[in-house]
């Protein structure tokens, strides 16, 4: 494996390396921003907070267990930090896609993809969190246990509620 | 896995695809020099690191060299001590659709943001101020801003936190891309009532601050107006006032045809919005030119009736002419006024491309004080208040847009801040574009 492990990365930016810290960040932000944006709706938001969870995390580092692995770690202060700003958000919206500007093929794909998008945000939060770090992000069931700071078994309990109000919401032979 | 779960995971990818390009590059360098920040501070999104970081210095400094260089027209009228009582934070929106905001006593905008590109400004109806508007949430958090298209407003609701300039803008309802909103307040429980023309007809709009959500009412048809001439361009919509329990929205508009313009109201209950009954098809419930004031029953309303002086008329809400009140100002299209904080006067400012002057009117007595006498050809001088909209900022002091010309232009601007006992001018703040409307942020 070239250059140092992740765990003397963590071991570095505890001691307040900066660099590694950001070693550690680089390759996870991609699924953090784009779990942000799935959970807030907007670009900048989503950005502003991963960047909130990211300074969080530079803070919280010595409370990451040793062994533990940096990603579910970090998606979790994401996702508690996502909270934050929806319980103090006032409002929400859907941008809908321009259809008249699409091809015939590319309309129905669009409508697939706001009739999935509108499923999605029908889910209880707790739900919709899980869904979308596991299928959404291909996180392991234990690694999005760990990010939300719950059992496997209580994520999988949560996912299959989430499935069978889907398969409800969302017309799956048509759009799935 | 089964199927569905699989299908699930492709749909998600389908439906949640960013492209390549998020996030931003450059968030791994703004992280980072967050993290080098020595002490912990809250902003909006700042491109800081590298190339970002100098250009932003220049900004700055750029900045602060141009605000000391603008010429200072501020010279008070008389000399004093500043008016008393606490004052409130003013936001206004520009020519140029930028929205300021500044803290009680700022010198300077503590921010400004471009809410979208520069309206057209060849249009207009050769006296009326253009359908950029503003409003803010009782508490002072928001405040809704309409950014022009043209002159008769946009499309877009722009909601915007005072503190942090965070903004969003809302597609308001626009059937056939022929909407234009023009006026926007705000009801007690902080929702923003909007009023626009779609397809000819009026459209009341509430948006739901809490709930984040939109409705909309269908209103009058206003089939009737003609657009007059190359500059007349169609109705404007002016303002809008809610009642208390947000049952009632009255609003106004004006345009080329002076004779149809004037207030309506509608009645919202549930789905429905029932338009009160004017005297004929193709005019207004109550006739006037722009701002008004409904208090108890009655409605004071700007007049284009304004000979010899600048004039207000004083209405029933069943249409019966009560009084018509000369002011003492000479004519010139007086559109606007201020509430002051009694609720019993209203103040008066003359355009600045007419005959400038400033008047108080006592709504009880019906009598007109004028504090600074108007003058011909006022837009010669610049350190005397005039303007169109105006709003009390404190229990004596009113901020003013200032438009030097007939017309809103590009050019820097001004808010000035006026003692509204004696017209002194207490301060001036240069803005980039001219105000073209005013709000107090309590």
């Amino acid at each position: 494996m070239d250059g140092p492990s992740e765990e003397d990365l963590i071991q570095s930016a505890r001691s307040g390396d900066k660099l590694a810290y950001e070693q550690l960040l680089r390759p996870n932000l991609p699924s953090a921003a784009r779990l942000a944006r799935v959970l807030l709706g907007g670009p900048g938001e989503a950005e502003d907070a991963v960047q909130e969870a990211a300074i969080r995390g530079w803070k919280k580092l010595d409370n990451l267990r040793a062994g533990a692995k940096f990603q579910p770690w970090f998606l979790g202060i994401v996702v508690r930090q996502v909270r934050s700003i929806q319980r103090d958000r006032w409002w929400t919206t859907i941008r809908l896609p321009e259809l008249s500007s699409l091809e015939p093929g590319a309309q129905d794909k669009a409508l697939q993809g706001e009739d999935l998008r509108r499923a999605i945000s029908k889910l209880p939060p707790s739900q919709r969190e899980a869904v979308l770090m596991h299928f959404y992000l291909d996180q392991r069931i234990q690694d999005v246990a760990t990010s939300l700071g719950l059992s496997q078994a209580a994520v999988k309990s949560r996912i299959n509620r989430a499935l069978r109000q889907l398969r409800v919401s969302v017309a799956t032979k048509d759009l799935l | 896995m089964n199927a569905f779960e699989q299908e699930l995971r492709e749909a998600l990818r389908s439906a949640y695809d960013f492209g390549s390009e998020y996030p931003h590059p450059l968030l791994i360098t703004r992280i980072y020099a967050e993290l080098e920040r020595p002490v912990p501070q809250h902003h909006r999104r700042e491109w800081v690191g590298g190339a970002a970081a100098a250009a932003l210095a220049v900004v700055v400094v750029v900045t602060l060299l141009w605000f000391s260089f603008q010429p200072r027209v501020s010279t008070p009228i008389s000399s004093g001590p500043p008016p008393s009582g606490p004052e409130a934070g003013t936001a206004a929106i520009l020519a140029n659709n930028h929205l300021v905001y500044l803290t009680p006593g700022d010198i300077q905008p503590y921010w400004d943001l471009a809410l979208a590109d520069p309206p057209d400004l060849k249009v207009s109806h050769g006296y009326a101020g253009l359908g950029h508007r503003i409003a803010a949430t009782p508490d002072g958090a928001l405040i809704y801003a309409l950014p022009a298209r043209d002159m008769n407003g946009g499309s877009e609701l722009a909601v915007v936190a005072t503190q942090s300039s965070a903004e969003r803008l809302i597609q308001l309802p626009d059937h056939n891309a022929t909407a234009r909103y023009g006026a926007v307040s705000v009801g007690p429980s902080g929702d923003a009532w909007i009023v626009g023309s779609v397809d000819k007809h009026i459209e009341i709009v509430r948006f739901h601050r809490q709930e984040g959500t939109i409705t909309s009412w269908s209103g009058r048809d206003m089939a009737h107006w003609v657009p007059q001439g190359p500059v007349g361009g169609d109705y404007q919509i002016y303002e809008v006032q809610v009642t208390n329990d947000e049952q009632r929205v009255y609003y106004s508009y004006t345009g080329g045809l002076l004779s149809f313009a004037g207030m309506d109201w509608v009645d919202i209950s549930g789905q429905r919005a029932t338009t009160c009954t004017p005297p004929a098809a193709d005019q207004a419930c109550i006739k006037g030119l722009a701002g008004f004031l409904v208090r108890g029953n009655d409605v004071f309303i700007t007049t284009a009736s304004d000979q010899p002086t600048g004039a207000i008329d004083q209405y029933g809400l069943d249409g019966t002419l009560k009084d018509h009140i000369e002011l003492g100002l000479l004519s010139g299209f007086l559109e606007d006024f201020a509430l002051g904080p009694d609720r019993n006067h209203i103040y008066f400012f003359g355009s600045c491309g007419y005959s400038g002057g400033m008047a108080a009117l006592d709504l009880t007595s019906r009598t007109a004080n004028v504090i600074i006498h108007a003058q011909p050809a006022y837009s010669t001088l610049t350190n005397h208040p005039c303007g169109q909209s105006s709003a009390f900022v404190s229990d004596t002091l009113i901020a003013l847009g200032r438009v030097s010309a007939l017309l809103p232009g590009y050019g820097a601007g001004q808010i000035l801040f006026v003692d509204s006992s004696n017209g002194r001018l207490v301060r001036s703040v240069p803005v980039t574009s001219e105000p073209i409307a005013v709000v107090a942020i309590h």
